[in-house]
């Protein structure tokens, strides 16, 4: 009768087991959460960087588009509604390359879209050079 | 004396007697802490294994879109660049080319198929598949240029599962692609931009 009243006891004194086994799985699932949250944010990043990214190149093949055949260094092109509407603080830069002694007819300019900051990310930038009738001087 | 010894040693100042000791149970707040912290973790745990599942599941649709939308371009720049190009509706176009090909785009919702001709052979067929809910219509205006845009699906279209990628064509449209208050999620919009011949 004794023994079994001491098992008893102790199988009553094993409650705090499950506090503890609680805290160590607590603990565990911090750890991983604590490793997973900047894991997913990079990916997030990394997923608005690429979209950035194959977006800026589409836009840049429309200003190609849009652009007349031959560059007049006063009027250089501006990005469109639809891009500017999602990038709000992208800018488009427009550079005159130096004339190829090669291809004097042509001009080469060179278009680069460039996201200054998003949150948090580092300044983002896409280029691309075309090529254009150079324009004639002017006496 | 023995039952004596057998009860001193607890904290408790009452004596209990044996029926109390072999009390089965437990006090009624420890079972509710238990409970609490059980259902905090499994939570815990729950949400963490479906934000790895749906970041998985983005990632593929997003790859998706965007896979789809550089072939997409780069196939209309060329078809573009190689003939002249005219947008007859919302939802066909027909670019013909020097040596009689005559190339066909046209849209069956978030989906764009391109079919070549050399007189009345087929030549080539080609799909862009868009994600499911996206919206793809050709516009032309008065210079020529045309524009395709692409309407991004609302963050409220609701997704055949993993595996099942052409069911959601069999739904009606208001299933696949729900009117949501542009307030609650502005849908995005991307824009190709096409030199066409004057219509």
């Amino acid at each position: 009768m004794q023994k079994t009243q001491l098992s008893l006891l102790r199988q009553r004194s094993r409650r705090g087991v499950l506090v503890i086994e609680a805290i160590i799985g607590a603990i565990i699932l911090g750890a991983a959460i604590a490793m997973l949250v900047p894991a997913m944010t990079a990916v997030r990043r990394q997923r608005m960087a690429q979209r950035f990214e194959t977006l800026a190149m589409v836009e840049l093949n429309n200003v190609e588009e849009l652009l007349p055949e031959t560059i007049d260094p006063a009027s250089l092109p501006k990005l469109t509604g639809w891009f500017q509407g999602r990038y709000q603080q992208a800018v488009l830069e427009a550079e005159l390359l130096p004339i190829s002694d090669d291809a004097k007819t042509l001009q080469p300019l060179k278009l680069t879209i460039r996201q200054p900051l998003m949150e948090s990310m580092p300044e983002q930038k896409v280029s691309v050079v075309i090529w254009r009738k150079a324009a004639e001087a002017t006496p | 004396m023995k039952r004596r010894e057998l009860v001193d040693h607890s904290l408790s100042k009452t004596i209990r007697s044996p029926q109390q000791i072999l009390r089965r149970g437990s006090l009624f707040h420890m079972t509710m802490i238990y409970l609490t912290m059980a259902s905090a973790l499994l939570t815990l745990a729950g949400t963490v294994l479906h934000t790895i599942l749906k970041a998985d599941t983005s990632d593929r649709r997003e790859a998706l879109f965007l896979t789809s939308l550089l072939r997409a371009e780069q196939q209309l720049r060329d078809d573009a660049d190689a003939g002249s190009l005219k947008a007859e509706s919302a939802e066909v176009m027909i670019a013909t080319k020097s040596d009689q090909t005559i190339v066909t785009w046209s849209i069956d919702r978030g989906i764009l198929n391109r079919v070549v001709r050399q007189g009345e052979t087929k030549t080539a067929t080609d799909r862009f598949i868009f994600p499911a809910g996206s919206q793809v219509l050709f516009q032309q205006d008065e210079t020529g240029t045309i524009v395709v845009r692409i309407v991004e699906p609302s963050a409220f279209v609701k997704y055949s599962a993993a595996g099942h990628g052409g069911s959601n064509l069999q739904k009606p449209v208001e299933v696949t692609n729900p009117r949501v208050n542009s307030a609650i999620a502005k849908p995005g919009v991307v824009e190709i931009v096409l030199r066409g011949v004057t219509p």
